[in-house]
């Protein structure tokens, strides 16, 4: 009886078995169709929009520094602290290796804008360092050299790296590892000045940003999305926008369809500062993933189906110890690194693992910019800059541009709503 | 200048602190999102009542919410490889 091999490369979200040639391949020309859209300014091509935006994680910020650039009078609120769930307390990844296939365009498209954006103002400490993704088994192995085929189709950078060639490149790594494919072109940030200095430039624009103050409803005239009511009153807009995460789904009523996003905790874990590790990618393998931030200390992390369902941000024993345990495998060099402190976020997932991005059904003027899976820190910056595509296709009636439908196509936030009625059968 | 070190850990000022309040953190884990006082290896066991005292001291907006800073696990720092709790199969 032949010994059958985990595949514990949890960040491989692409399955490499059930990816086609052909899907790869259109992950290049979306990218470039999509990039070229990108290029154009959008300066100006929402003067005089009034956009209120519901929700001031970093999807609600940055959607509102993509409107405020195109012109729009732009008014956030905020619940609680702005950038303060999972937006605060995820690894910072900013990455296209490792998605699905389908996200791949996408993905890459919103690295190169984080990237502008660190050029232009924004101090998200963004640097390109990659990710290694380790094997440490055959069957993982074989998995990467798959994968290492489509992302070559999607013309997405990747170096195959030896065992030697990784024990040279990440430091600790145990020496046993099978090779490690490496998106070389991937990115990381750090949530906490990247949300800051957002907030300073929208409020430099002239923005308003409301912090601790629940929307309570939307208000709705003549079939069209006029504002929404909080404890400040009434705040008269064009167009309302639903960045609210997992608390979208108190919206559903207003949408007119069914915004099922379900909150889920997510644990991660921080090292001391420890020296000599600053070209350290970011790395993942044997159920785990691990940053070295800015500052020096190395982030692990790594989430799944295992975790609880809720708000609930406690740490558990059981996930330290998994993070402990796992960690110390795949790096048996940093095994003794301290750790000092342990944080829980909250992940938005959706049945399908597809974000909800377009026009909510009930209103015309209502638009929806949620459920991001755990990507949202990474793919905020494209979805913020296509808002602007999105809500211009509405109010303009200028259709979205292909390029933009190709990407987000899949996106349709009413699409929930189909499935519940085929429940019956 | 008269200034004053609040978090030993990550070298923040009385002055970074008050430039985070100016800009709008209302609660002493805004603060430590937009300086990084009490991500140290202490954890803010030495920061935590003097930002706390700071936030204080501003008017309407320590009011709206808790000024609690997190408190996280662990106490003191343990390593990787001693989180891991072995369980009988």
């Amino acid at each position: 009886m032949s010994v059958v091999l985990e595949n514990r490369l949890t960040m491989l979200s692409m399955d490499p078995l059930a990816t086609t040639e052909e899907e790869s391949a259109r992950a290049a020309s979306d990218y470039a169709n999509l990039t070229a859209h990108l290029a154009a300014d959008t300066a100006g091509t929402m003067a005089g929009q009034r956009v209120v935006v519901v929700g001031g994680g970093v999807i609600g910020l940055m959607t509102a520094l993509y409107l405020t650039r195109a012109g729009a009078q732009v008014e956030l609120f905020e619940a609680q602290s702005l950038g303060a769930a999972a937006s605060g307390r995820n690894a910072g990844g900013i990455y296209a290796f490792g998605r699905a296939i389908d996200e791949v365009a996408l993905a890459r498209a919103s690295m190169d804008l984080w990237e502008d954006l660190s050029t232009r103002g924004i101090d998200s400490h963004f640097q390109r360092p990659g990710h290694a993704m380790i094997a440490l088994n055959d069957h993982e192995r074989s998995l990467l050299d798959l994968a290492e085929r489509h992302y070559a189709l999607a013309g997405l950078p990747t170096r195959m790296l030896s065992p030697e060639e990784a024990v040279a490149m990440l430091p600790g790594v145990n020496p046993d590892n099978a090779g490690a494919l490496m998106g070389t072109t991937d990115g990381q940030g750090y949530p906490f000045t990247a949300v800051t200095s957002i907030i300073a430039e929208l409020r430099a624009a002239d923005a308003i940003i409301h912090d601790h103050c629940p929307v309570q409803s939307v208000i709705e005239r003549g079939g069209h999305a006029r504002g929404v009511r909080s404890e400040r009153g009434v705040t008269e807009a064009d167009h309302v926008i639903l960045c609210a995460g997992p608390w979208l789904a108190g919206f559903s009523e207003s949408a007119g369809c069914n915004l099922a996003v379900r909150p889920r905790r997510s644990q991660l874990m921080v090292t001391e500062r420890i020296a000599g590790l600053e070209n350290f990618p970011f790395v993942s393998g044997n159920r785990v993933y691990a940053r070295r931030t800015h500052a020096g200390n190395i982030m692990v992390g790594g989430g799944g189906p295992w975790e609880q369902d809720g708000y609930n941000v406690t740490s558990s024993y059981e996930a330290l110890s998994f993070l402990g345990k796992h960690m110390s495998e795949l790096f048996p060099g940093l095994a003794g690194a301290p750790i000092i402190r342990a944080f829980a976020g909250t992940v938005e997932l959706t049945a399908d693992h597809l974000p909800l991005f377009g026009p909510a059904p009930a209103m015309a003027g209502l638009w929806i910019s949620a459920g991001y899976n755990g990507h949202g820190f990474g793919l905020c910056a494209a979805m913020g800059r296509l808002t602007v595509d999105l809500i211009r296709s509405g109010s303009d009636s200028v259709p979205l541009p292909a390029a933009v439908n190709a990407v987000v196509g899949e996106f349709g936030p009413d699409r929930f709503n189909v499935k519940q009625g085929n429940s019956h059968e | 200048m008269n200034d004053h070190m609040i978090c030993r850990c990550e070298d923040v000022t009385a002055t970074e602190v008050r430039a985070a309040i100016d800009a709008g953190a209302c609660n002493a884990q805004e603060v430590k999102m937009r300086t990084r006082a009490g991500m140290g290896p202490c954890q803010g066991r030495v920061c935590r009542p003097a930002v706390e005292a700071m936030v204080g001291v501003t008017d309407e907006g320590v009011l709206r919410s808790n000024s609690a800073m997190t408190v996280h696990l662990p106490v003191r720092p343990v390593s990787l490889q001693d989180l891991v709790i072995e369980r009988e199969q």
